[in-house]
């Protein structure tokens, strides 16, 4: 700038200052303010490098940010330093003397230049009220900017520095605006999830039950037809609707709607017999190793779900191979996990610290991107080719039941670990049954009763149970049920009973049979149940659980079972 | 041989002016072409990727080749350089990308020229060169000029093996040193007057007033002939705009058309609410700024000296007319100065670019830019 002395001069520094001042605030973003207003500066007084420092609470919001933070600079590969603390000596010099400049030699303009390049030069250095600095230098220029020419922006500065406070509380409204989107946004998807779950729920319940009678139709057909031509459709209708049982059951597990069968029992156990069908689950390549802690205390829980958690996590862990060899780790352990450590789960908000039972499988598969790791457990979403979506959604839900919690860490390219607690039992672990031989063949004798709503249902049950040899009364649902006991007392060896039904629900009808018949013996069968089946029997449980849908040797042998122990 | 000049440009010829010169994996071409001789440049793009070289070039009003000026002919000239020529399109458009040419840098400053060759008519050239500089800041000088043709309608102009492109610009960062000297020899003769409303390189007012009515009105006084949108053209080159720069000549706009509603589409932006004076020159201001250009461009301490880089804005030709020859010679009297075989070459073009030795770099108009081109002492 001039020295003012002269009317050119005062029209020139008026002219500049015009310029200037009109490029202060020509935007409400601050980055594009600082560069309008930069930019504007550097060309017309010909400098090098200009910055803007902020105090990093009016940046990122932290209470006691008094380090110096910077929001902007140009050129922008000159700034290897983005933040100084507030005890440095140019944030010092600037709290006592809010405009100076010094030149390279000159006293303290080692600390001074941080940027690169800057042995040579000039500094002028100008204090934003409380927000922060604004800094400026010249490569050009030997001796330190005169105080006349920096007295003259000294005005234009000042403006600059309230348009950044304007832009500041622009960026903060906009940031709450944006958090309260994204709260609103997490509300829709745990309603849809919500629903979701209802629906898969509700839809799983009447499948299972359609399910039940094709499956038991086209095994009687498939008895009927032995060594027929047609038999090798009815296998195929066989296979098609285990599949389909076995997808229903994923989404039953989803909705924590799955029939609950609990009690004590010892996890390793379970990870052992998944282990050994692990041929079946696994690509070929996958090395897979376990390391089970010995002493691990039971765990509450339904052996069928925990198999699906363990095969569900196992699947994935070998898909992430994707053909490739691989490792894939399955470790059990004893876990004592407290409030901080409970919030990294997925339902660790709904738990209480203390001991808990971990799985851990670790693979060193694909892994996941950030935006992949937020939807693992939404249902139906999938990454794959053939894959459903539904593995982890149903491993969640099944996690949700048993009271537990799960932590999926993953990056893109480095493998996948993921934990699953489970509350430790009080109980003693229950020994598996050993899988007995199906008494299928043999023939019986005595009377059953039938009680179901679903026709389809109660006609394959009464033709499965008339094959075995038995008699057959039916009934349509509980009130039917408590009938036919009292019109034939102590005559009925046993009852299957529906859990859900119109008129009077299965529990009901257990209860009162129980009044008529105390020695009544009773299979509940259902393919559905809000939590725990056996929190539904105030006094007694019944002597077994069908779930649906069954397979006829299921039948068969749960009868042969009960009404075995009957005779003991 | 580091240079050829073909006297015509065809496909062929440049192909053949490049295979002459030839390269190795650490060279790359400049292909300047005269816009005379019109060569289908997509032809000429072909042809030269047959050669297998990296190359980069536009068509320019004129070329310099030998310290003459020549109107048709290519000029090609091998220079070192590690990377490929970076192609940077779409300047028509507020969003275009400039890449991250960080690579391209050496730590140490100034040992390496980025020569920038532009489409001299694309809106957003200063913006360009300001996030070019951004990325780059001084740790290369920069050298360059506006590509296009005096016709002043928009065409693909620049290139490099990627193809020909319009609103484009191509960086080559050689590993040569510079020194440059950057003069124009106008100065101020009415002002200030504030470009109230512009955007990109038109003007749409001054003073808060219809911008083509208060560039006539302040001409008044000083042509004879009414001024009109037809005669702008002859009138303007006599009488650009200038902006203020501190510490050096003011930097030139040279208004080179008027649109229906009166705006002033000029050679590179003005910014909204610059402060503008209206400029004059004589021919021998002119010649001193030229003669003034060169001298600033002898490095004091040079080690291998490699060859002279002119340029010119076509605009000064017009102006100076039959004296333009006494330009060149003036430049070419000064160079020799230093050594009297040093290769001459260059561009008449759309706009110059320069960094001012280490400055703040920038696009001008009506200017000259000489660098003398060298590897320095280590
Ligand atoms: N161990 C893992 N490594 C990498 N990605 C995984 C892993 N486990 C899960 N994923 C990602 O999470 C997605 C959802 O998994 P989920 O098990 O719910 O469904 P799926 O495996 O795709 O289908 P399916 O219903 O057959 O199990 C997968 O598609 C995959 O992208
Ligand atoms: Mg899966």
């Amino acid at each position: 700038m001039t020295d003012g002395s002269n009317d050119a001069g005062v029209l020139q520094d008026l002219s500049v200052l015009y310029e200037l001042s009109l490029s202060v605030g020509r935007s409400i973003d601050l980055d594009e303010n600082c560069g309008h207003f930069l930019r504007t500066l550097m060309a017309r007084k010909n400098l090098d490098f200009g910055a803007v420092w902020l105090r990093d609470r009016y940046v990122s919001g932290a209470e006691d940010g008094t380090d110096l933070v910077q929001v902007f600079a140009t050129p922008d590969f000159r700034a290897p330093e983005r933040r100084i603390p507030s005890s440095h000596a140019m944030v010092h010099r600037a709290e006592e003397e809010p405009i100076f400049s010094v030149s390279a030699g000159g006293p303290g303009y080692a600390e001074i230049a941080t940027e690169t390049g800057a042995e040579r030069g000039t500094y002028a250095v100008f204090r934003l009220g409380h927000l922060g600095l604004l800094k400026l230098y010249s490569s050009a220029r030997t001796a330190p900017f005169p105080d006349l020419e920096l007295n003259k922006l000294r005005n234009v500065v000042d403006k600059f520095t309230v348009s950044i406070a304007g832009c500041l509380d622009h960026a903060r409204v906009r940031a709450a605006e944006q958090r309260r989107r994204e709260l609103e946004l997490q509300m829709l998807h745990a309603q849809k999830l919500e629903s979701l779950g209802l629906l898969a729920g509700g839809v799983a319940h009447d499948f299972n039950n359609l399910l039940t009678a094709i499956l038991g139709n086209a095994e009687l057909a498939r008895m009927e037809l032995y060594s027929h031509p047609a038999q090798e459709h009815v296998d195929n209708i066989v296979g098609a609707a285990s599949r389909a049982a076995e997808l229903s059951s994923q989404l039953l597990a989803y909705s924590g709607g799955a029939p609950l069968v609990s009690g004590p029992l010892d996890l390793n156990d379970v990870v052992q017999e998944m282990v050994r069908l692990s041929a079946v689950t696994m690509s070929k390549k996958a090395r897979l190793t376990c390391a089970l802690f010995d002493d691990l205390p039971p765990v509450e829980g339904d052996a069928g779900q925990l198999r699906q958690v363990v095969m569900n996590l196992m699947t994935n862990a070998s898909e992430s191979l994707e053909g490739e060899a691989g490792d894939v780790e399955l470790r059990t352990g004893l876990l004592s996990v407290d409030a901080e450590a409970l919030a990294q789960y997925e339902l660790g908000d709904e738990r209480e610290p203390g001991d808990y039972v971990h799985l851990d499988v670790v693979d060193t598969g694909c892994g996941m991107d950030v935006v992949t790791r937020q939807r693992i457990f939404d249902p139906f979403f999938t990454t794959k080719f053939t894959g459903r979506g539904l593995g982890l959604a149903a491993l969640l839900g099944i996690v949700r039941g048993h009271g537990g919690a799960i932590r999926v860490r993953s990056r893109l390219g480095e493998g996948t670990r993921v934990r699953v607690l489970l509350p430790v039992s009080d109980g003693a672990p229950r020994a598996e049954a050993p899988e007995a031989a199906a008494p299928a063949a043999t023939r019986s004798e005595g009377t059953v009763l039938i009680v179901d709503d679903e026709d389809a249902v109660r006609l394959l049950l009464a033709r499965v149970v008339s094959r075995m040899g038995f008699q057959v009364l039916t009934a349509r649902d509980g009130g039917e049920a408590v009938e036919v006991h009292r019109e034939n007392p102590g005559c009925i060896d046993l009852t299957l009973l529906d859990l859900t039904m119109p008129v009077m629900s299965g529990d009901e009808a257990y209860e009162v049979i129980l009044e008529i018949d105390p020695s009544a013996r009773v299979v509940l069968c259902s393919g559905y149940s809000e939590s725990c089946a056996h929190e539904r029997f105030a006094h007694r449980t019944p002597d077994a659980f069908l779930e649906k849908p069954f397979r006829i040797a299921d039948v068969q042998q749960t009868i042969g079972e009960v009404l075995a122990r009957r005779r003991d | 041989m580091n240079d050829r000049y073909a006297e015509v440009a065809t496909p062929e010829s440049v192909a053949g002016a490049a295979a002459e010169v030839g390269a190795g994996a650490d060279d790359v071409l400049a292909v300047l072409i005269a816009e005379t001789d019109r060569p289908d440049l997509d032809q000429v793009v072909r042809a030269l990727r047959r050669v297998d070289v990296p190359f980069f070039g536009g068509v320019f009003p004129g070329v310099v080749h030998g310290g003459r000026a020549h109107d048709r002919g290519a000029v090609v000239v091998r220079m070192p350089s590690h990377h490929a020529p970076a192609l940077v399109t779409g300047l028509d458009r507020e969003d275009f990308v400039v890449p991250h040419l960080d690579g391209q840098a050496r730590r140490d400053p100034g040992s390496q020229t980025a020569i920038v060759l532009i489409d001299g008519l694309a809106a957003n050239v200063s913006r360009f060169l300001s996030e070019m500089f951004s990325r780059l800041g001084n740790r290369v000088n920069y050298i360059g000029g506006g590509a296009g043709t005096l016709d002043l309608v928009q065409r693909p102009c620049v290139f490099t093996a990627e193809g020909v492109y319009q609103d484009a610009a191509v960086v080559a960062v050689v590993d040569q040193r510079s020194t440059l000297g950057v003069r124009h020899g106008w100065s101020r003769l009415e002002g200030p007057i504030v470009a109230t409303r512009a955007s990109g390189n038109r003007i749409q007012e001054l003073n808060w007033r219809n911008a083509f009515e208060v560039y006539r009105d302040a001409l008044a006084d000083h042509v004879d002939d009414e001024i009109t949108r037809e005669n702008l053209f002859d009138i303007t080159k006599s009488f650009p705009f200038g902006i203020h720069r501190e510490g050096q000549e003011d930097v030139v706009r040279d208004p080179v058309a008027v649109g229906d509603d009166g705006e002033l589409v000029c050679v590179g932006e003005v910014p909204e609410n610059a402060v503008l004076n209206v400029m004059r020159g004589d021919h021998e201001s002119l010649l001193a700024a030229a003669a003034q250009a060169a001298e600033e461009s002898l490095p004091a301490d040079a080690g291998n000296l490699r060859s002279a880089l002119l340029v010119d804005c076509v605009s000064r030709t017009i102006f100076l007319g039959d004296r333009f020859d006494d330009e060149l010679a003036v430049v070419r009297e000064r160079i020799a100065r230093l050594d009297p075989d040093l290769p001459l070459w260059g561009i008449l073009s759309l706009g110059e670019i320069s960094s001012h030795g280490s400055g703040y770099v920038d696009f001008f108009n009506k200017t000259i830019v000489s660098a003398v081109l060298h590897d320095g002492r280590e």
